[in-house]
């Protein structure tokens, strides 16, 4: 980048703002999807909306792609740099500004970390539902792009259904201000379209958030399998009786060796196939009358143990063997692709056993941690990436994965988001016209097709767009 | 022959009949199709898209008097007859149906399966899923299940190209691609014609209970409210509404038998005058005394507020002194968990001048109070210069480029929805 921009966004933003020089450039060249890396020229840190709205009006005179980022711990390549391209992250905004208690909502800065919103709110009684495995380190701004899951989605809904307003800045540096939290939008709704365009409509910097009272109650239990397909037919059952828990998790054999022997260790035990990890909250009759038919389930499909947490601090260890089982499965092998579909919850059994079949016949470590509840299945594959041909049989197997799974009614991501990973097979799920539709509104946000340009929509869809969209 | 019967000789020519209709009262008779299929909806955009005609896309019209009066519109396009159920899976909670299906008739099914669908609206059988979906209504059980936008998990739109475009999809959870179907949720068929939607479902609750009392004064109507908000108990719905004599104040309770028997119980303590019917007599008679059933079924003007809670207590007295200034006696319900006003304007208004006026005063002071107010069934001469929706929203500008991307040539009638789109 160019000496003279550099100093121009340097008096904009401060020496704390910019980040220009190679060695520490190095951090920001990848997100969670590691395999696909590209270093920015510059990374910008703004402080504030209008800072951030500052920086946005030069890189739009100066036609530079932005790539927003969170705290980079997306799994899709969402964060993935774009070469010439300026990196914008929010690791400097990380300000609540504004707890409701009466109405019940929160505003913060974009950078504001998943787990920390709750600890702000906890003590009013309130909490912040969507709680991504990586809720101690991703964004809500991050969040927001991703339109992120986590265990207890279940119930509560993944992140659009949290959230009430956004302030955005726009691709030429104008601030739209949608942050008064009103039960229906006025005209269309930008914000409810906003979550989840993976950065590529604009910048959220400010983020009007529901919170949900904290339940009087919540139990959790552990149900212990020596077979997969039992675990995953227990859910089916579940959900057809019409059950309402919080959370059912499934974590296999792998995965359960990988958090044993790591410092996750939550107590599961390391002989069986599957643990199912049921969780409900409510009153305590709703907690026992929610949990008593599904303790039946689990038996009749051949549970061989129970367990129930004793204690919160019980309850949350086994919590945090689930939420710590990607970074356990270092153990296993260096690297970890996670890949994220959902299929419809009537096809569990056969659609994690097609998945472990796959990664057999490649010859790889699968292991199985996932949100059974809303069909959201996570094969992990553990690999070395200095080994290019295990490396292929990753990306065979994942591709072989979602159309397996896009066969059977499923869908390419259910939380982790398209990305640069799925872009490719947009075109599994969408024919070319409803591609179109999403070119054609993202072409109303950003015109020169400069923000996260090259993710989620295949080139070849948007003949109008190509162009820009892959901008050198 | 003239130019409307040759229109009408190619409409019939694509969906075998066409009829003469005035689908909002205050508009000319224009010709109204039904398409009997989605191929045949989209066969009649792109006829409009080659003869630069103007389509009104609707379901079964019970909302567009909450729109302005359309410009020019050449035809109108029902979907009442997109009837289909496309697939329904009980075990994954999941259905999709053709957007001009009956709420009633989707409900009926969705309980076979062993489901309660949301939202929950006032005279379903006069209204489709296409259009609750388009209008972005909600029901009075949003107070536990959320916005209807919340359950629409994909949508198969006909956009002015003529081709049917799908958003999202039938899964519970799923984030591939930009959420349009949040964009057409609401957007009152400026967009295109939603013909099919896929919904998320409910279990149908075990037990169900109607739970009523009464109060003299509103004020103390809303601290009753306050109190039935503030047990730990998932309270469906909760309204209060103008009667004779005061203010009833209606609160539904439903799921599993045991939960619903102690929510029951803790309600009582509150409201210790309260008095209780169970299972369908809970139903009907919801259904029957609901001031929103019977505003919905109103060819009166209405109000339709909205707040955030904490600010009722100083909202509720400024609609009331309002409304008694105005010498209005309509029908009045409040849904205090929600923070919404539904109130008809059947009297105290002299013209359409002096309704305009009223709403514009009374914005003026609600705004203040952060309410957003909208005014459903204006005669046309009230919305000269009076946006039915409210007063400007932020974004509009971009609100407008999205309808222009979507439909550059104009095949849907523009400025009925907020801000002209």
């Amino acid at each position: 980048m160019r000496r003279e921009l550099i100093d121009e966004l340097l008096a904009a933003l401060g020496p704390a703002g910019v980040i220009h020089e190679p060695a520490r450039l190095l951090a920001y060249e990848c997100d969670g999807l590691a395999l696909l890396r590209q270093r920015p020229s510059v990374v910008l840190l703004p402080r504030t909306t209008e800072d951030c709205a500052r920086a946005m009006r030069i890189l739009h005179r100066e036609k530079i792609p932005v790539v927003g980022r969170g705290a980079g711990t997306g799994l899709s390549g969402g964060a993935t740099p774009v070469e010439g391209g300026a990196l914008v992250g929010f690791a400097r905004m990380r300000d609540v500004l504004e707890i409701n208690v009466a109405d019940q909502y929160a505003r913060v800065q974009a950078g504001v970390v998943n787990v920390d919103l709750t600890l702000a709110v906890e003590k009013h009684g309130l909490f912040y539902a969507p709680d991504p495995s990586s809720q101690a380190a991703c964004t809500i701004g991050g969040n927001v792009g991703e339109n992120s899951g986590g265990p207890h989605c279940f119930k509560h809904g993944a992140t659009t259904r949290h959230i009430l307003g956004l302030v955005i800045v726009r691709d030429d540096g104008s601030v739209l201000d949608l942050s008064l939290p009103h039960a229906d939008p006025l005209g269309y709704d930008l914000v409810g379209l906003f979550v989840g365009s993976e950065g590529m409509f604009g910048l959220a910097t400010e983020i009007t958030v529901r919170l949900v009272p904290t339940p009087a109650v919540t139990e959790t239990l552990l149900a212990i399998f020596t077979d997969l397909d039992a675990a995953c037919d227990a859910v089916s059952d579940a959900i057809a009786a019409r059950l309402e828990p919080s959370a059912l998790e499934i974590l296999d054999r792998l995965t359960i060796q990988a958090v044993e022997a790591s410092v996750f260790a939550a107590g599961y035990p390391k002989e069986a196939e599957a643990v199912l990890l049921v969780e409900a909250e409510g009153s305590e009759i709703e907690v026992e009358a929610t949990l008593a038919p599904l303790r039946a389930i689990a038996q009749k499909r051949g549970a061989i143990d129970i367990r129930r947490a004793r204690s919160s601090a019980e309850r949350k260890k086994l919590w945090a063997g689930r939420k710590g089982a990607f970074g356990a499965m270092g153990r296993i092998a260096p690297d970890l692709y996670v890949a994220d579909v959902v299929v419809p919850r009537t096809k569990l059994r056969e659609l994690v056993a097609a998945s472990t079949r796959i990664a057999r016949d490649k010859r790889l470590k699968l292991a199985n941690v996932f949100h059974a509840g809303d069909g959201n299945l996570h094969p992990n594959i553990s690999y070395d990436r200095r080994d290019a041909d295990e490396v292929r049989r990753v990306l065979e197997a994942s591709d072989e994965i979602m159309k397996v799974v896009v066969a059977a009614g499923g869908s390419l991501t259910g939380e982790h988001g398209v990305g640069l990973e799925k872009q490719e097979f947009m075109s599994l799920v969408f024919a070319d016209d409803d591609l179109r539709a999403m070119c054609d509104v993202r072409r109303a946000w950003d015109p020169d097709g400069r923000l996260n340009p090259g993710k989620l929509i295949p080139v070849h869809a948007c003949r109008e767009m190509r162009g820009t969209e892959r901008p050198r | 022959m003239s130019a409307l019967a040759n229109l009408e000789a190619r409409l019939e020519r694509v969906c075998g009949s066409v009829e003469l209709a005035r689908p909002r009262f205050d508009v000319e008779p224009l010709p109204l199709v039904a398409p009997r299929s989605v191929e045949e909806t989209c066969e009649l955009v792109r006829l409009a898209a080659a003869d630069k005609l103007r389509v009104m896309p609707l379901g079964r019209g019970s909302k567009l008097g909450w729109c302005t009066t359309p410009g020019h519109v050449d035809f109108a396009l029902s979907t009442r007859n997109l009837r289909r159920i496309v697939s329904h899976v009980p075990d994954d909670g999941t259905i999709t149906v053709e957007a001009g299906l009956g709420m009633d008739e989707l409900a009926a099914r969705c309980r076979a399966g062993g489901h309660f669908l949301t939202p929950d609206v006032p005279l379903p059988a006069r209204r489709s899923i296409g259009g609750v979906v388009a209008a972005g209504e909600s029901g009075a059980d949003r107070l536990r299940f959320g916005p209807v936008r919340h359950h629409v998990l994909g949508t198969r739109t006909v956009l002015a190209s003529g081709l049917a475009t799908q958003s999202g999809g039938q899964l519970v959870k799923n984030v591939t691609g930009f959420d349009l179907q949040r964009l057409y949720c609401g957007s009152h068929g400026t967009l295109g014609v939603i013909v099919e939607v896929s919904l998320r479902l409910f279990p149908e609750p075990e037990h169900e209970l109607r739970v009523t009392t009464r109060s003299s004064e509103l004020s103390d109507a809303l601290a009753l409210a306050r109190k039935a908000l503030a047990l730990p108990a998932r309270v469906v719905s909760l309204s209060i509404e103008r009667t004779d004599g005061g203010f009833e104040l209606a609160a539904r309770l439903f799921g599993l038998r045991t939960v619903v028997e102690a929510e029951l119980a803790a309600l009582l303590k509150v409201w210790p005058r309260g008095n209780h019917e169970s299972g369908a007599a809970a139903r009907a008679s919801s259904d029957a005394a609901s001031t929103r059933q019977r505003l919905a079924d109103s060819a009166h003007p209405a109000l339709h507020i909205a707040c955030l809670p904490s600010r009722l207590d100083a909202l509720a007295p400024l609609v009331q002194r309002a409304l008694a200034d105005a010498r209005s006696t309509g029908r009045f319900s409040l849904q205090p968990g929600i923070a919404e006003f539904d109130i008809e304007l059947a009297q105290g208004f002299g013209d359409a001048s002096n309704l305009a006026s009223f709403v514009r005063s009374l914005r003026a002071t609600l705004s203040k109070h952060g309410a957003s107010v909208a005014l459903r069934n204006a005669p046309r001469a009230a919305l000269v210069e009076l946006d039915p929706f409210g007063d400007s929203a932020a974004g509009l500008d971009l609100m407008r480029s999205i309808q222009r991307n979507l439909d550059p040539d104009g095949v849907f009638a523009t400025g009925r929805f907020h801000g002209g789109l």
